[in-house]
């Protein structure tokens, strides 16, 4: 039952990630390298605020996104003021830094060791610390990410980042700020990106920068790219099915020790095939490519 | 330059790299004006209104709308300040329907934030709503006989040039830039744009127009500016044209030089 509750409690943190990744790639067409980076600040403040310094979790929270939501416009801003490709070498970059401020600040992060004992959060009053406890908040969470999600999309916001992604000359001639709507659109993304952070600290209750490397980046991509962008089905295909194949592979028997590598390897194989043969994904509208 | 809706170019130069696409062109437009500008392929034309409507910066000179000097200005300020212009290829953006395409064109910059989104429907729903009247109202001044709800790729080629125009007339564009309105088009079409250029010239507009077209070119402007190797090398009244040079010596000079 706790196995089970746990992929289910971490399929709900992904949700979020994925979807937020696909308001960029899905909806603005932008490809982010650095979706994991945003995770790692929003886990990271949270954890902190909450450890060190006491905090309530509805104030951890807030934090978090705030924090993650600031640090974006240092990517954001310089980036998409230029043309062409480098808002992806730029988060690439960010998420290399990231990487290396999380692994070398010991003071504050506590390095490779990470942080321990981060607390449960507390809602008046009330520890939600038992799995299935923590299991339907984070439903809750997901779900209110995906109605603030769906309303933004469905908005006149949502329709001006389509035509960004159609052709952002023409969105310009009919007086489209396009790099300011993309960079709001980045906040909003990373802000998201924190949220699931936040979940998935308190969840764990330890967390180190290993979670939240280049490789995590890319893997929220595949689940992007895989499942479909461009609408909100596409990515929860891909979270579901990507987050599922590695239990599936556990039953089929492969090697302990060689695991991890082969699921890369099927990952990567994968993201190829698709790119190749369908490049809208699973149950996707948008073709990246 | 008191009047206003009036636009002027000033001196303007370009070059990519060592060749010259635009040298030293002046000239000016008036409400209630439509200038042709004709010229042989590479006599900068295109570059001109890249210039204008903000996508190319150029390396000298200076560009006045209605009063302000707009040079430094990037192409959506342009927009704002109502600069509407109609590609070559047209621009419609064909995954959306023709009335999203509409609605997308009258939006306002603080209808499409995040926060007006989540707090602000009520008045977002207010101005759609205006927005979609206003529609109704320019697709049928352009003539565009087809379903609101239809995906504009499925338009046709004229139609969707159609729709470009009625994208730009929604905003309330004043000063109109038609790269080549009419290119593709059959006569039928053709006569229609070119009576909606004329109807849009009295009501007030101020219309830059480059076809290559020129018999289309010389009914629908009053004047013409003839460029050749991105000089300006004649500007007057349409209807004097002919009688003052010789239109296949002017493309053939330009042959000649390349």
């Amino acid at each position: 039952m706790n196995y089970l509750l746990n992929i289910l409690t971490i399929i709900a943190i992904y949700l979020i990630l994925s979807q937020s990744l696909n308001i960029l790639v899905g909806y603005t067409g932008l490809l982010s390298m650095s979706q994991a980076a945003f995770y790692g600040i929003g886990a990271y403040v949270s954890a902190i605020l909450m450890t060190v310094a006491g905090v309530p979790f509805f104030v951890a929270l807030p934090a978090a996104i705030i924090t993650a939501m600031v640090l974006s416009l240092l990517v954001s801003v310089p980036s998409l003021r230029l043309k062409g490709d480098y808002f992806i070498l730029t988060t690439f970059a960010f998420q290399l830094i990231v990487f290396e401020i999380l692994y070398n600040w010991r003071s504050l992060t506590g390095g490779p060791d990470g942080i321990k004992r981060i607390p449960s959060p507390a809602v008046f009053g009330f520890v939600i610390d038992a799995p299935i406890e923590y299991f339907f908040f984070c439903l809750i969470a997901t779900g209110l990410c995906f109605l603030f999600i769906r309303i933004i999309l469905t908005s006149p916001f949502g329709q001006a980042l389509k035509a960004i992604r159609e052709d952002e000359i023409a969105a310009q001639t009919l007086g489209k700020n396009v790099a300011k709507i993309k960079i709001k659109a980045f906040a909003a993304a990373s802000g998201l990106a924190a949220v699931a952070g936040v979940l998935f600290a308190h969840y764990v209750t330890y967390i180190d920068p290993t979670s939240f490397t280049l490789p995590e980046s890319i893997f929220l991509l595949s689940i992007v790219l895989i499942g479909g962008a461009g609408n909100i089905l596409g990515p929860i295909v891909g979270t579901v099915v990507l987050l599922l194949m590695p239990e599936i592979l556990r039953f089929v028997g492969l090697p302990e020790t060689a695991a991890p590598n082969i699921r890369q390897m099927i990952y990567g194989a994968l993201l190829v095939l698709f790119m190749y043969f369908r490049p809208q994904g699973i149950a996707g509208e948008y073709k990246f490519r | 330059m008191n009047k206003k809706n009036a636009f002027s170019l000033q001196s303007i130069t370009k070059s990519f790299g060592g060749l010259i696409a635009v040298k030293d062109v002046s000239f000016a437009v008036n409400e209630k004006e439509v200038v042709g500008i004709i010229g042989p392929n590479g006599s900068g034309k295109t570059t001109l209104l890249d210039i204008v409507s903000g996508f190319l910066k150029p390396d000298a000179g200076r560009i006045f709308y209605d009063e302000a000097d707009i040079t430094r200005l990037a192409p959506h300020q342009r927009a704002g300040l109502g600069i509407g212009r109609l590609f070559q290829d047209i621009r419609v953006f064909n995954k959306l329907t023709v009335l999203e395409n509409m609605l997308l064109a009258q939006r306002e910059n603080q209808e499409e934030g995040i926060l007006t989104a989540v707090f602000a429907s009520p008045w977002i729903k207010r101005k759609t709503g205006e927005a979609v009247y206003n529609t109704r109202y320019w697709l049928d001044f352009v003539g565009l006989e087809v379903k609101e709800n239809s995906a504009a790729e499925n338009l046709s080629y004229g139609q969707e040039k159609l729709l470009a125009l009625a994208m730009i007339l929604a905003r309330n564009s004043q000063l109109l830039l038609l790269d080549e309105p009419v290119a593709g088009l059959d006569l039928r079409m053709k006569e229609k744009i070119l009576g909606l250029i004329k109807k849009l010239r009295d009501s007030g507009k101020t219309i830059i127009v480059i076809e290559h077209a020129l018999d289309f070119i010389f009914d629908a402007s009053d004047r013409i500016v003839l460029l050749n190797g991105g000089r300006k090398v004649y500007e007057g009244a349409a209807s004097k044209f002919h009688s003052e040079i010789n239109i296949k010596e002017a493309y053939a000079a330009s042959y000649a030089q390349i």
